[in-house]
Order: C-alpha cells, then structure tokens, then sequence
C-alpha cells in the first residue's frame, strides 16, 4: 500500500500531545504541512520523518536526515 | 477488479463444456440460488481454486492443494465418459475487469489420462494462465505478472474478509479473542506505518542520547565520576524499563483477571441463585411427593368411604322415610291382620275342657262341664263330638315376614343418623381432594418455574467450579492490583533516583554542552514520545471509525426486525486492547445473544472493516458461500439490501429465494445478475455421480 505523507501528518497533527507541544509554541496545527516550511525544529524533523519514511528510505538514512536537519537548524539559529 | 464471469469445464459437479457452465456478472448482488446439494460450493470452489489452486473438503473443513485434491477435481461424469487412454480436464475460467477498463482472463487447468478403469495419470499440479484482452484479442501475459494481477483480483491480507464460507463468520471475528479487533486494525490499515516511525524515533533517541552522555562525559569536570554515573544512570534506565514492563504485564493480568471476573460476576449469580432454587426446590419436591400421598389416601378413602362412611346411602333419605312409612304402614297393618285372626278364633269358656277331658266325656257320653248326659245319637253327645273335630284357626299370613322386616327396620334405624351426615362427610372429601390437588399444580407450578429459571442459569455442573473460578479470579485481581501498587512505588523511586544522577552528572559539566547534540536529545525523544502517541491516536480513530460503521451496518442490516436488539461497542480495557461487545441502549452487555444476533454483529464487523477505512468494497468483489447458512430466515433480508448497497460487486451463493414467492423480495436490492442452480441428478444419490452435472439457468426479475 502506497504511504500517503499527509495524511501520516495530519493525524500527528491530531495527537492531542503534539496540539500541547505546538500551543505552547504557539503555532497553529492548521499552518503545519510539507510545503510551507515551519521555525520550529521539532515540527520540521516530523515532517523530515515521515518525508523520509514515505520515500522508503532505510531506518539509518531517516536519522541521518533527520541529523543533518537538527544540526543545520542549531547552527543557523 | 469486478468479476464479469466464470466458466467452469468438467470442474467438478459441473460437468461439460465451458458455454453450458457460465455465469456472467454485473455490478451490485449477484446469487446463485441453489438448493443444498445443487453445486454452490462447489462454484465457490472454482472462484477459489482459480486464484489460489486450492479446494474446500468439506469431510475436512479445510481447504487443500490441488497436488493432494488430483484428478478428484475432475467432473466424475468427464470420467465415466472418457475411453482408457482418453485425457480429460477440469477448466476454471474467469474474466475479470479493472476500474480502468483493462479485461484478464484467468484460466486454471488440471489434466488426467486414464490408464485403466478406476486408474488414471494426473498432472502433479494444475497450470495458471492469464491473459490480457487487448486489440479484439486475448494475449498470454509473462507469468511474472501473474500475482500482480492476481493480487488486485483480492489481495491476499483482505481474502479471508471478502471471500469466505457462511460457516468460517464465527472464526473470522471471534468476539471473545481480545486482540481480534487489534489484529483487524493491523492487518487492515497502515497503522504499521506507525511501528515503522516508532522505531526510527526510538533508535534515533537512543543514539542521541547516547552520544550527549558521551559528550558531558567529556566536558565533565570529574570525566571518571561523570562515567561512572552514567553508568549508573544507565542502570537507572535499565531497571525502569524493567519496572514499565513488569507494570504492563501487571496491567494484562489485572485486566485478563478483571474480564474473567466480569465474565463469571453473572455466572456467580447464577451458580448462588442455582442453589437457592436447588433447595426450595427439594422442599418443594418433599412437599409434592407428600401431597401425592395424601391425595392417594383420600382417593382410596372415598372408596372405603362408600361402605365405612355409608355413602352408597347417599340420597336415600327420602327411600328411607318411605320405608319407615311403610314399614309403619305394615305393623299397623299386621297387627290389625292379627288382631282380627284373633278375633275369628273359636272363642271357648274360660273353663273350657282339654281336649283329652272331651275325649272322655265322648267315651262317658256325659258332659263334664255342665253335668248332664249326653248319649250317643244325642244333640248334646254330638256337640260334644264337634268339639273334636273342630279345625285348626287358619294362619292369618301365607308369608309373614314381619320379624325380618322389624329386624330390618331395627338396623336401619342406626343408618337413620348416618345418612344425616352423607352429604357433608362427602362434600368433606371431595374439597379435601380438591384442595390436595390445587396445592400439588401449584407446587408443580413452582417446581417447573425453578426448572425454567434453571434453564437460564448455568449448567448445573459448573456451579461449583464457577464459584471456585471467581473466588480465584477475584484473589488473583486483589494479587495483581498489590503487585501493581508495589512496582509502581519502585518505579517512582528509580525515577527519583534518575532525576538525581541525571542533576549530578549535569553539575559535573564545565565545558559548553553542543547545542546540536542537546537538540538532537531533545528532538528524538520528543520525535519517540510522539510517534507513540500518534501510533494510539491512529489506531483509536479506525476503532472509532469501525464502530461507528459497524453499527450503523449493523442499524441498516436489522431494520425492520423487531427481534433484534443492541448495538456494537468496542470496549477499551486498562491495557489498551479493544474488545467488541453487544449491549443494549443503557450500554449495558446483552447476555446470550442468539446466533443469527451474533452472526448479524460479526458480519457487520466484517464489513465495516471492508467499507470503513480502505473501501474495499469499492474495488474487489465479495464472494461469499451461503453467507446466511446460519441465519434465521427474518435476519437475512438486511444482510442482502445492506451488501447490494454497501458493495460496488457482490456474488453470492444461496439457498434463500428458493422458492418463487420470495424472489419477489429480490427487486428491492441492488440487484446484479440471479441464477438457479440444480443437480441434474437428485441431490444424495451419492452411488450414481456418473452423470452429475448441474443446470443453471438465469432468473430473469
């Protein structure tokens, strides 16, 4: 069965857990999806996730971009 | 793919070419109406076998490979009619149509060559050929695309769901197996997707982490001391991982226990309420057998009463006063009878001589009475003479029975009182029998009311099991809740304990912790932590979802019938495990439910899980062998009009429509193509199969 990308982050973006997370960030569920990149690490690293999952990328090569992604942001910050 | 036909070659009871063994399909409900015996599952068979080259045997209940089925495949009229040296095959076409209009055709052959009578060579398997319909022409496609093709016939994880036997229902959904609606949710949706994430999340963490301890290590103003609690912080680690499992594991058995004890709560009250209904009961019994004498006692008394009660004397009051009557009537008479016989007697004088002095005076010829003389010849000799002569008085009665009838009257005398008393001492009797046996019917009556409340409760046998079952059920519970509350005051400890390494490991740094490692710690837990609670979140909204479409199935499939009752509910228990339930409108769970109800919840289920989340039924067709074989007739009607509405293509194999009155019911579905089916030879003359084929014929509505 074909991954479908959106519809894995919306249902993160329904988990009431990450509603608290994104409120305390104040940043709305609804502005979050694959093309309008976000300022906040941990929204982008999800999406970086599932992005890398759906391209069925191996266990390894997701972390690695999931690292390159943390260690950028940090140092641009 | 929607199926367009199939066509069956000597498969079987269809025997003769493929064109007499057709069936074409449309979209909506297609049945196949047949009786038992008439050849529906031996067509669910062909579906099945072309696919997955396998067979049901029904001595079995399994299904089995054509290597061990062989040339049992083949029509045995095929067979009578072939010569020795003769091949002959059994043929499954089927012709199949995808969304995008592209047509397969799937043909299975199996071949045999008779060598002798009752000998034949079969081929070790059967061979699969597919081809595609293209530019007015069916092209062979390469077998490497054969389970492609296959796969969007029916993909093998929703099989079990979309192409079943009305007998496999039961185990296709087992609503006591707590983790069937786990395995559904799994097998049926991409939540796996979610374990996948989970452990990306999970190793990242680990990573990271790893890699932040390693670096405050380095950075650490006592690089030795920060090791070594890091050590012990991964012991820390390690022993709450221990404890969160251990608690899980305490969670399962105090939910198993909890549902045991649920289940046998009502049991319970039926074992106690057992063995307060088996003691009234047996005072009940004891009173009946005793009522059962008494009865017996008064009704041999009432014969005995007859005699000892002078009963036969009932009525005769009135024969008795006439007796007494005439009786009186009688002695009065008598005496007066008597009185006058008296009255005739030869009246003599007081001094009146004996008759031996008369015969003297005869012989004296001389009066003693007064005297005088009296010779012979004279007037006075023969007066004296008739004196003798004179006849006996005449009895006054030819029969006098006055003594008997006295005697009689005497002794009827003392019944004069009993008869007095008849009617009462009877009506006595008879109230006495009449109320012995009011109180045996309504003893009787109590005793059946028990029976009947017995048939209710559990098997008599159990009680005491269930008893000794709940009480241990129950201790266990007690057990596990302590166990729980223990390791939870442990684990609160080790986390205590964490905190204060992690603070002391923390207070050790000098150095500028790297930010990108500090993020990367924070990002990958967060990450591990969310995934979780997603992979929960996804699986809580299919279960949502699948209720929600189960019960408004469930609602259409049971309208109009007044004999069904309750509704669907997937109860969350303490370890997270969904368990489907029936309850009523109060939510309480519907105890006994019959088998059609059970049957109607599982199907339901079914096509929830078939029409909810992936739409199935959009894209494969249903194929189902007598769906309904364990239905009552007033439930199949809302599993017919819900599958025609709920599924793009269904084919159905059935016995219900047999009759023509009830075809009518047909035009109500979504209705495809309708055939009948029947043996050409009676159904069970199992000796004679060498000229079994089966008659099929379109029901035009």
């Amino acid at each position: 069965m074909a991954k479908d990308r959106n519809e894995m982050l919306q249902y993160f973006l329904k988990n009431k857990e990450f509603i608290t997370i994104l409120e305390n960030e104040k940043i709305c569920p609804t502005s979050i999806s694959f093309s309008e990149p976000s300022t906040n690490l941990l929204v982008e690293a999800m999406k970086k996730m599932i992005l890398s999952y759906c391209l069925d990328d191996s266990n390894l090569q997701t972390q690695k971009k999931i690292n390159a992604l943390i260690s950028s942001e940090v140092k641009n910050s | 793919m929607i199926i367009s036909s199939i066509s069956m070659k000597n498969f079987q009871c269809y025997s003769g070419e493929h064109e007499s063994n057709t069936l074409h399909f449309s979209d909506g409900l297609n049945l196949i109406i047949g009786d038992n015996g008439g050849g529906k599952s031996k067509l669910y068979d062909a579906f099945y076998w072309v696919i997955h080259n396998q067979v049901f045997q029904s001595d079995q209940r399994q299904m089995i490979n054509t290597r061990i089925y062989k040339d049992n495949l083949i029509s045995d009229k095929a067979k009578a009619d072939c010569q020795i040296g003769d091949t002959v095959s059994a043929e499954v076409t089927l012709i199949v149509t995808s969304t995008g209009d592209k047509k397969y055709k799937l043909e299975r052959i199996f071949k045999a060559t008779k060598l002798a009578d009752r000998e034949w060579e079969a081929d070790t398997d059967s061979t699969m050929l597919i081809s595609e319909f293209l530019h007015t022409k069916w092209n062979l496609l390469p077998s490497a695309k054969y389970s492609h093709i296959i796969n969007r016939v029916i993909p093998g994880h929703i099989k079990p769901y979309m192409w079943f036997q009305g007998e496999q229902v039961d185990s296709l959904m087992d609503l006591a197996d707590s983790t069937a609606l786990s395995q559904v949710v799994n097998l049926l949706s991409d939540i796996s997707d979610y374990d996948d994430l989970i452990s990306i999340a999970t190793n990242g963490a680990s990573r990271a982490n790893k890699e932040l301890k390693k670096h405050k290590s380095t950075i650490s103003s006592d690089e030795a001391k920060s090791k070594s609690l890091n050590t012990q912080l991964e012991s820390c680690d390690n022993n709450i991982d221990k404890l969160n499992n251990q608690i899980d594991v305490c969670d399962q058995q105090i939910e198993t226990a909890k549902l045991k004890v649920e289940e046998l709560i009502s049991k319970v009250d039926d074992a106690e309420a057992k063995a307060k209904y088996k003691s009234k009961k047996k005072v009940l019994k004891d009173e009946y057998n005793s009522l059962e004498k008494q009865l017996l006692n008064a009704n041999n008394n009432s014969s005995k009463g007859l005699f000892r009660k002078h009963w036969v004397l009932k009525n005769i009051s009135p024969f008795f006063k006439k007796f007494d009557d005439k009786y009186k009537r009688y002695t009065i008479k008598h005496n007066e009878k008597v009185n006058a016989g008296k009255a005739n007697e030869i009246k003599l004088p007081l001094n009146m001589p004996r008759p031996v002095h008369v015969e003297q005076m005869i012989e004296d010829e001389s009066c003693y009475v007064c005297g005088r003389s009296a010779p012979k010849g004279s007037e006075a000799h023969e007066h004296i003479i008739s004196l003798i002569k004179r006849e006996p008085a005449k009895d006054i009665f030819e029969n006098d029975f006055s003594n008997e009838f006295e005697s009689l009257y005497n002794n009827n005398l003392r019944y004069g009182v009993a008869i007095d008393g008849i009617d009462e001492s009877i009506k006595n009797n008879f109230k006495n029998i009449i109320d012995i046996k009011n109180r045996l019917t309504k003893t009787a009556n109590e005793i059946k009311e028990i029976d009947s409340q017995f048939d209710i409760l559990i098997e008599e046998d159990k009680s005491e099991d269930i008893l000794g079952s709940y009480k241990q059920h129950t201790e266990n519970k007690e057990k596990f809740d302590r166990n729980k509350t223990k390791l939870l005051r442990e684990l609160e400890i080790a986390l205590k304990e964490k905190e204060d390494i992690q603070s002391k490991i923390d207070n050790l740094v000098t150095g500028e912790i790297d930010k990108v490692k500090e993020a990367a710690d924070f990002i990958f837990s967060n990450l591990e932590k969310l995934a979780k609670s997603t992979k929960q979140h996804v699986f809580e909204s299919i279960i949502s979802e699948l209720e929600e479409f189960s019960n408004e199935i469930f609602k259409d499939m049971t309208e109009k019938n007044a004999s069904i009752k309750g509704q669907i509910k997937f109860k969350k228990l303490a370890n997270g495990v969904y368990i489907p339930e029936i309850v009523d409108s109060d939510g309480y769970i519907i105890n006994s439910p019959n088998d059609s109800n059970i049957i109607l919840v599982k199907l339901a289920l079914i096509m929830a899980i078939l029409t909810a989340r992936a739409k199935w039924s959009d894209n494969y067709s249903l194929i189902s062998d007598a769906p309904t074989s364990k239905m009552a007739e007033n439930y199949t009607f809302g599993f017919y009009k819900t599958l025609s509405n709920r599924f793009k293509q269904s084919i159905v194999t059935t016995y219900d429509f047999l009759e023509d009155d009830r075809k009518e019911a047909l035009n109500k579905f979504n209705i495809g193509k309708v055939y009948q089916i029947e043996p050409s030879s009676p159904a069970g003359d199992s000796d004679n199969r060498s000229d079994l084929s089966v008659n099929i014929r379109e029901v035009l509505l």
